[in-house]
């Protein structure tokens, strides 16, 4: 801290004798939030000589969140950039514990130099039943292990973003559909992406790639559609991605038809967005 | 662009003129083959197209040859030329592109014009009326009145005041003038208020209507040669109704600018010059506050902003006349939609007509050589060049739904040229042939309007960015007679419109407006082929006594042998009038046939004949030289039940009305 405020100091004593300031040499202990980002919380990665800082787009809901991890050494706070990551999420319902489906991944992303990882929380916190993260990384610089946990909170998105329900058709498969883009609709076309997930155990969520969707777009103030939307298909790992028009601002309403081969499994699932 | 080339050869033509050929005495009227009506000075022409001093400029243009008006309501109906409408036609005042704001088109620009400050009507058809403007249907040009640079200074001040008891509207005008040696400036005003109107069978209720017109203009001499004018007009329109269109007006303002520089050549190859700069936006507001039924209220503001330039010469050498014309004009244009749902769901806003230019620049030409002294021909010319796209934004973000980035502007090149050849016979008779070809860009709606609700047939109509330009092949023979006690013409004509822009119905779309039958889209059809006539007789029976009338005809088709919509029937008007010293009556009686050739995609409906008798009376009292003027009319005498099959909605028209006018003028 002290070392930030003379370098801060310097700058601004500098500004007067020279109009070029050269960039700080040292990272900071605390991080700043990425632009655009909220900070989730942070957490060190005990025995691998790491803290973790973890990132989302928005507070986390129930629906596809995916997060960006900052990973520093903890004891210089330089950024560490040379590591395996793993991540894990649980939910302690006291009676029983359940994970949630889950992307992973182990590498760094070579622009934002973040780890990132996306999960599909599947209920929010409710009082004493909460949500952890178990973040996992090989730190490269010191070849060891370690592990650290972070408690998030996981609150319900209004309007609702993912839908959970037993299809009867599927041998009474649990499945959970998340809307994940637009996440912030404009007028136009947008690209349409949702993600299917099943439930195989408490600790197993697969991704589902047999299903096709039907999507159908409309504005419930005025009954009426739009023209030139793409039905989702399926590009691979459980995301089905097409097109959505919105040809005005306001509700719109976005219907789901779930098949599975010509078969239907449901058609009541709807999701609402407001531009 | 206009390439340096054209420039050139227009250039060529001027100083091939003026080296040459020596003055001669062709009268510029003659150039153009159109109907001009003045409305000032020339007596015997008032009573029959302004059929009161304070008749609408839209009560004065039905009567033109080959002009009907579209109604939406009693307030701002628009004029037609032969079988065209909107942007087949060019529409200006005193030579300046206006765009209406409004896409549904309830503010034709002729509605800023008020008798009290119009100088005279100009409706020139198909390509010979392209010296203002590209279109493929001619040209309606509303002139100002200016004040006069006379050689001694005059004031003249006129009150105008009439009241119709059908609708108990009450107008007043007024003019304020005074021309003097060095200058001369107009003020005038026109103030009218009307209740709902009463067709024979019932109240039409959202038909009443308020607005305020204003005019300025002042005129400088600054020597024998050149004149300096500029001339403002505002117009402020409010709660006005429109009975077929299922919202109203709110608020309409227009402001409209100019300045002019006039120069007069004396007995020079350079007759006269006339260079003008000008401005004018439109604010426009729809409201379906006064409405009963409102599924969903909506605010509908819209925005048109022109500005633009023309220089006009005319060079005259001996039997050759020459008049040239370059100008410029750029139009922004942008219509908003916000719905807000009664249940409070979040308001739904989109752009009915997404912002974006239509940038302009243009030359024409109109040349006449008199071959003999009963023969001349002439050769009218134009090119203009076209830059239409929209700016990046919601409403060009809503077509990327449709698979279109509208931000790309679309480029056009419009031609028109025409061929007229005259003979004059004896006795007064003479007779031309007149061959054109035009084309025409696609109107804004027409590209880029988004969801535009037409009720005439129930749809939601989305544009065709990819439209392609319309283009009309034209001919027509007009014989005349001009004799001292009777005047009459025929006036036959064919179009054959290839690319003709037509509407089709995009299946699978659903509507947008709540309660429409789904959505049409426009594109380009074979060929519309257009035929028709129009004739006059006038007569002046004796000193005291005149009949005046005109006929006009259409017959109008799409490749299939569909009619084309909004075609007006067989129309006769006839006026019959007796002068005696200061006092004045006219019966008229306008006949309208059957249209039973209805175009069934644009959900029209057969509309009856009908005869419709009115009279008027007129008496002037002169006191040294001021006049006092007091008229009565009833109009529709026999309180029949009719519409104009061009009426939306088929509304009944207003029913038995008497009319009283007080004018007075001060010199």
């Amino acid at each position: 801290m002290m070392l930030a405020m003379g370098t801060l100091l310097t700058i601004n004593s500098c500004k007067k004798e020279t109009t070029e300031a050269k960039p700080d040499p040292v990272i900071p202990n605390v991080p700043t939030t990425p632009e655009g980002m909220v900070k989730i919380g942070e957490t060190y990665i005990i025995g691998s000589h790491a803290k973790a800082y973890v990132y989302a787009k928005q507070n986390l809901f129930v629906g596809y969140n995916t997060l960006y991890i900052a990973m520093h050494d903890s004891t210089d706070g330089k950024r560490l950039t040379d590591g395996l990551f793993s991540l894990s999420a649980e939910m302690d319902m006291g009676a029983m514990k359940h994970a949630c489906p889950i992307e992973e991944n182990q590498f760094i992303d070579s622009n934002s130099l973040m780890y990132s990882s996306s999960l599909v929380f599947i209920m929010p916190n409710v009082d004493l039943e909460k949500w952890t993260l178990k973040i996992g990384y090989h730190n490269n610089k010191n070849n060891k292990n370690g592990e650290g946990i972070l408690n998030i909170n996981v609150v319900e998105a209004n309007p609702t973003r993912m839908f959970s329900g037993v299809l009867p058709l599927d041998n009474n498969a649990q499945v959970f559909v998340s809307f994940v883009l637009p996440s912030k609709a404009k007028i136009g076309l947008n690209d349409a992406e949702f993600t299917i997930h099943k439930k195989a155990s408490n600790t197993n969520f697969p991704a589902v790639n047999n299903y096709s969707i039907v999507m159908l777009p409309t504005m419930p103030s005025m009954g009426h559609g739009s023209p030139n939307n793409v039905s989702p298909v399926l590009t691979s790992n459980g995301h089905y991605k097409g097109k959505v028009n919105f040809t005005m601002t306001g509700l719109w309403k976005i219907q789901l038809k779930l098949y599975q081969d010509t078969v239907l499994l449901a058609d009541q699932i709807f999701f609402d967005i407001v531009l | 662009m206009i390439s340096r080339k054209h420039i050139l050869c227009l250039l060529g033509i001027y100083f091939l003129m003026g080296t040459a050929y020596s003055q001669s005495d062709t009268s510029r009227s003659k150039l153009l083959n159109e109907v001009t009506i003045q409305s000032a000075g020339t007596k015997n022409q008032i009573g029959f197209y302004q059929s009161s001093k304070l008749a609408t400029t839209e009560e004065i243009l039905s009567r033109m040859e080959g002009v009907n008006l579209i109604s939406r309501g009693p307030y701002g109906m628009e004029p037609t030329l032969r079988s065209y409408s909107a942007n087949q036609i060019n529409l200006s005042i005193d030579g300046m592109r206006i765009y209406g704001a409004c896409s549904d088109k309830m503010d034709p620009v002729s509605v800023y014009v008020e008798p009290i400050n119009l100088q005279g009507i100009t409706a020139a058809h198909g390509a010979q009326g392209n010296f203002n403007g590209g279109s493929i249907g001619g040209n309606i040009n509303l002139k100002f009145k200016s004040p006069s640079t006379l050689c001694h200074t005059q004031y003249l001040t006129q009150f105008i005041q009439s009241y119709s008891t059908n609708n108990q509207a009450l107008s007043s005008s007024f003019a304020f003038e005074k021309s003097g040696k060095v200058n001369g400036f107009r003020i005038s005003g026109t103030y009218r208020k009307a209740n709902d109107y009463r067709s024979p069978d019932s109240l039409i209720r959202y038909s009443a209507y308020e607005k305020l017109n204003f005019s300025a203009s002042f005129q400088q001499v600054i020597d024998s040669n050149n004149q300096i004018r500029i001339n403002y007009l505002g117009d402020l329109g409010r709660n006005m109704g429109y009975p077929a269109l299922p919202m109203d007006v709110g608020k309409a303002d227009a402001h409209i600018a100019s300045l002019t520089h006039i120069y007069h050549g004396k007995e020079q190859l350079v007759q006269r010059s006339e260079t003008k700069i000008y401005m004018n936006s439109i604010y426009h507001v729809m409201d379906d506050t006064k409405r009963d039924f409102v599924p969903m209220h909506m605010d509908m503001p819209s925005w048109s902003e022109t500005q633009g330039f023309y220089n006009e010469t005319f060079l005259k050498k001996n039997r050759h006349g020459l008049n040239l014309r370059i100008d410029a004009h750029k139009n922004r244009l942008r219509g908003d939609m916000t719905m807000y749902p009664k249940n409070g769901d979040p308001s739904m806003f989109m752009q009915t007509m997404p912002e974006g230019y239509i940038k302009n620049v243009g030359l024409a030409f109109q040349y006449q050589y008199d071959v003999t002294y009963n023969y001349y021909m002439k050769l009218n010319g134009r090119i203009d060049h076209y830059n239409q796209y929209a700016v990046a934004g919601i409403g060009s973000a809503q077509w990327t739904g449709f698979g279109y980035d509208i931000t790309q502007a679309k480029k056009d090149w419009i031609k028109s040229l025409s061929w007229v050849q005259c003979i004059a016979h004896k006795h007064g008779v003479s007779q031309s042939i007149i061959l054109g070809y035009a084309e025409r860009i696609p109107s804004s709606n027409e590209r880029y309007g988004y969801y535009l609700f037409i009720p005439m047939d129930g749809y939601d109509y989305l544009g065709n960015p990819n439209i392609r330009k319309e283009q009309s092949l034209q001919f027509e023979w007009v014989l005349r007679k001009e004799g001292k006690k009777i005047q009459w013409s025929v006036q036959p004509f064919y179009h054959h419109t290839p690319n003709y822009i037509y509407t089709h119905i995009i299946e699978g779309y659903q509507a947008m407006t709540i309660g429409a039958k789904g959505v049409k889209s426009y594109q380009n059809i074979a060929y519309a082929r257009q035929l028709g006539a129009e004739a006059t007789f006038n007569w002046r029976i004796n000193e005291g006594i005149q009949y005046r009338s005109n006929f006009k005809y259409l017959y109008a088709n799409t490749n299939n042998n569909m009619p084309l919509p909004l075609i007006a029937p067989i129309k006769i008007q006839q006026a019959l009038r007796y002068n005696w010293q200061k006092s004045q009556v006219q019966v008229e009686y306008n006949f309208s046939a059957a249209q039973n050739r209805i175009n069934t995609d644009f959900g029209e409906r057969k509309s009856p004949a009908f005869n419709l008798i009115n009279l008027r009376l007129a008496q002037s009292f002169m006191h040294k030289r001021n006049t006092v003027q007091l008229a009565f009319a009833i109009e529709n005498i026999f309180n029949i039940s009719y519409h104009e099959h061009l009426d939306v909605g088929y509304i009944p028209r207003m029913g038995r009305n008497f009319n009283i006018m007080l004018g007075y003028i001060f010199r």
